[in-house]
C-alpha cells in the first residue's frame, strides 16, 4: 500500500493541519501587536533600541534550527536502527525547514548586528562563526541528499551525517559560554533576564514560531510522502512495461 | 550609532514573511505537481492492469 495519496490522506489529518496553520496565523499577528506595540522599547544598553524589537523574531528562528536539527538527529537515529523510511523521510524534511529558520536567524542577526554594531558580521564572535558552522551542515546535509540517486544509499548516509553533524548544536549553543563573545546572553543561565511584557512578547512568538514549524514540517513530510509514491508507481509501471 | 535602527526592523519583517511566503509558494507548486503526477500514473496503471487482464 502506498504511504501516500490524495486520496488516502484521512481528512482528520487535513482539519488538523488547517487548524494548526490558523493557529500560527492568529498568534503570528498577535505576535506583530506585541512585538511593535506591547513589547516596551529598551533604551538603555543598546545603541539603536528600536532594532532590539528583532530580538523577537531573531531568537526564536535561531531556538527552532537548533530543535529542527534535533528531529533530524533523533528520525537519523530511528531510521538506522529501525529501517523505517517515514523517520527518513521526517528527517529530511526537518532539515529542509531548520535550514530555512537558519537562514532566517542569520538574516535577522545580521540586521540587528548592522542595526547594533555598525557591521553585518563579526568574524571575532565565536556565536556567529559556529551558528554560521550549523547553517553550513544543513545545507551539506542537503547537498549530500542531493547527490546520490538511489534511495537506501541516500537514506543511509544521510542518516550518518544527521547524526555525525547533531554536534553543531550544542557546539553553538554552548559556545558563549565557553568562549568570549559579543553576542548577548539574555534568558540562558547567566544572562540579564527581560522584564515581564518582554517575557511575554517572546513566549507569544516562540509560540507562533513553534506553530509554523510544525505546520511547514508537517507539509513538507506530507509532500515529500507523495513523492516517494510517485517514484513507486512509475517504477511499477516500468517493471509492468518490461513484461 | 545614532540612527535608531527602524529601517533594519522593517526589512527583517519583511524579509521573515516573504522567506516563508515564497517557500510555501514552492511547496504548493510542488504538492500541485506531484497530485497531477499522481493521477496520470494511476490512469495508467489501470490501464495496464485492464490491457493484462486481456
Amino acid at each position: 500500500m502506498l504511504a501516500y495519496g490524495g486520496k488516502n490522506l484521512a481528512n482528520n489529518q487535513v482539519q488538523i493541519r488547517l487548524i494548526i496553520m490558523l493557529l500560527a496565523f492568529f498568534s503570528m499577528m498577535v505576535t506583530i501587536y506585541m512585538i511593535l506595540l506591547y513589547a516596551p522599547e529598551v533604551a538603555t544598553g543598546f545603541a539603536a533600541p528600536k532594532a532590539q524589537r528583532i530580538f523577537y523574531l531573531h531568537l526564536p528562528s535561531a531556538i527552532m534550527s537548533y530543535v529542527a536539527f534535533t528531529v533530524v538527529f533523533v528520525a537519523s537515529m530511528i531510521f538506522l536502527n529501525l529501517k523505517s523510511y517515514k523517520a527518513d523521510v521526517v528527517a529530511f524534511a526537518a532539515a529542509e525547514v531548520g535550514f530555512l529558520f537558519c537562514t532566517l536567524a542569520l538574516i535577522t542577526g545580521a540586521l540587528w548586528g548592522k542595526a547594533e554594531w555598525d557591521a553585518y558580521w563579526r568574524w571575532e564572535d565565536i556565536r556567529l562563526v559556529t551558528f554560521l558552522i550549523l547553517w553550513l551542515i544543513f545545507a551539506a546535509y542537503l547537498g549530500l541528499r542531493n547527490s546520490i540517486d538511489e534511495p537506501e544509499k541516500k537514506a543511509r548516509l544521510a542518516g550518518v551525517f544527521g547524526i555525525i553533524g547533531f554536534i553543531g548544536v550544542p557546539l553553538s549553543y554552548f559556545s558563549m559560554y565557553i568562549w568570549q563573545t559579543l553576542h548577548p546572553i539574555v534568558i540562558s543561565p547567566g544572562g540579564g533576564g527581560l522584564a515581564t511584557e518582554m517575557g511575554q512578547a517572546l513566549g507569544v512568538s516562540f509560540i507562533s514560531f513553534i506553530l509554523i514549524f510544525l505546520y511547514i514540517l508537517i507539509k513538507r513530510v506530507n509532500i515529500e510522502l507523495l513523492e516517494q509514491n510517485v517514484e513507486q508507481l512509475k517504477e511499477q509501471i516500468e517493471g509492468d512495461a518490461y513484461d | 550609532m545614532t540612527d535608531s535602527g527602524i529601517q533594519y526592523l522593517y526589512i527583517a519583517y519583511t524579509a521573515i514573511w516573504l522567506v516563508w511566503f515564497l517557500y510555501l509558494v514552492y511547496l504548493h507548486f510542488k504538492q500541485a505537481r506531484l497530485e497531477n503526477a499522481m493521477k496520470n500514473l494511476e490512469v495508467m496503471v489501470s490501464s495496464h492492469g485492464k490491457k493484462r487482464k486481456k
